[in-house]
């Protein structure tokens, strides 16, 4: 994943400005609320860039790491995957065992953790969590699109997956048709 | 693994797929995390195939 072409960091500079014609693979590379290589430019990046995007996550140091909004994520609004396999130490879960996590989103009070409203995307290999219930209708993950995936992901939990985050909010709120939620399966096909 | 109020809630749409998670348990599926409300709630036609709710 180390070879992505296109990284958030070059991403962000021409974000605004003109959206690429192609379909972008993108890096996170901290866990910055926003600005260079954070989570928050690479989803701005993927809406402005036409086809099916990808974010991987290449975040230094020792995981898991935690990603904490101050203010809510962009709705997703084209198609991508978002990939938190890719991160150093991540494994996807077994017949035997769960999943071994290292980039979780913490809502940071927001109402949605990631708000998908494309279609034909793919989350995958992420915690979701801390939603807050008191601004109303929140949820950790809400899809609103058709045909998306969420799988080897834990969400509304701790990135261990052994106490709850935000244990008011719906889990994965599904307003669209023909979504999968759940699988061992972590390609982004 | 999925938990929460509601683990998962279809509101709308058809075709809906939940399957392979453990919904309002621990990741090892040895521990109740559940919220107060259902594991998987639909209001649409939803296949639910889940291991541990």
């Amino acid at each position: 994943m180390r070879a992505f072409l296109g990284g958030v960091v070059a991403a962000t500079l021409s974000l605004g400005v003109v959206a690429d014609a192609q379909a972008t693979a993108l890096r996170v590379v901290n866990t910055n609320d926003s600005g260079l290589g954070s989570l928050r430019a690479a989803v701005a990046r993927a809406n402005a860039t036409a086809g099916h995007d990808t974010i991987a996550f290449e975040i230094p140091g020792a995981g898991p790491h935690r990603i904490t909004l101050e203010t809510a994520l962009p709705v997703i609004s084209d198609p991508v995957t978002i990939d938190g396999l890719t991160q150093d130490g991540a494994a996807p879960p077994t017949v035997s065992a769960p999943a071994t996590l290292q980039v979780e989103l913490d809502a940071g009070r927001t109402a949605i953790g990631l708000d998908l409203q494309a279609d034909d995307s793919h989350l995958t290999g992420l915690v979701v969590n801390g939603a807050d219930w008191t601004v109303g209708g929140c949820h950790h993950i809400r899809i609103a699109g058709d045909r998306n995936r969420v799988t080897a992901s834990h969400v509304g939990t701790d990135a261990a997956g052994t106490a709850p985050v935000g244990a008011n909010c719906t889990g994965i709120e599904i307003a669209g048709a023909a979504n999968r939620v759940g699988g061992r399966r972590a390609s982004a096909t | 693994m999925i938990t929460g109020g509601w683990g998962v809630h279809v509101e709308t749409g058809k075709g809906n797929t939940v399957a392979g998670n453990r919904v309002g348990t621990n990741a090892a599926g040895t521990a109740d995390l559940a919220g107060d409300g259902y594991g998987v709630a639909s209001a649409r036609p939803t296949a639910t195939r889940s291991a541990t709710t």
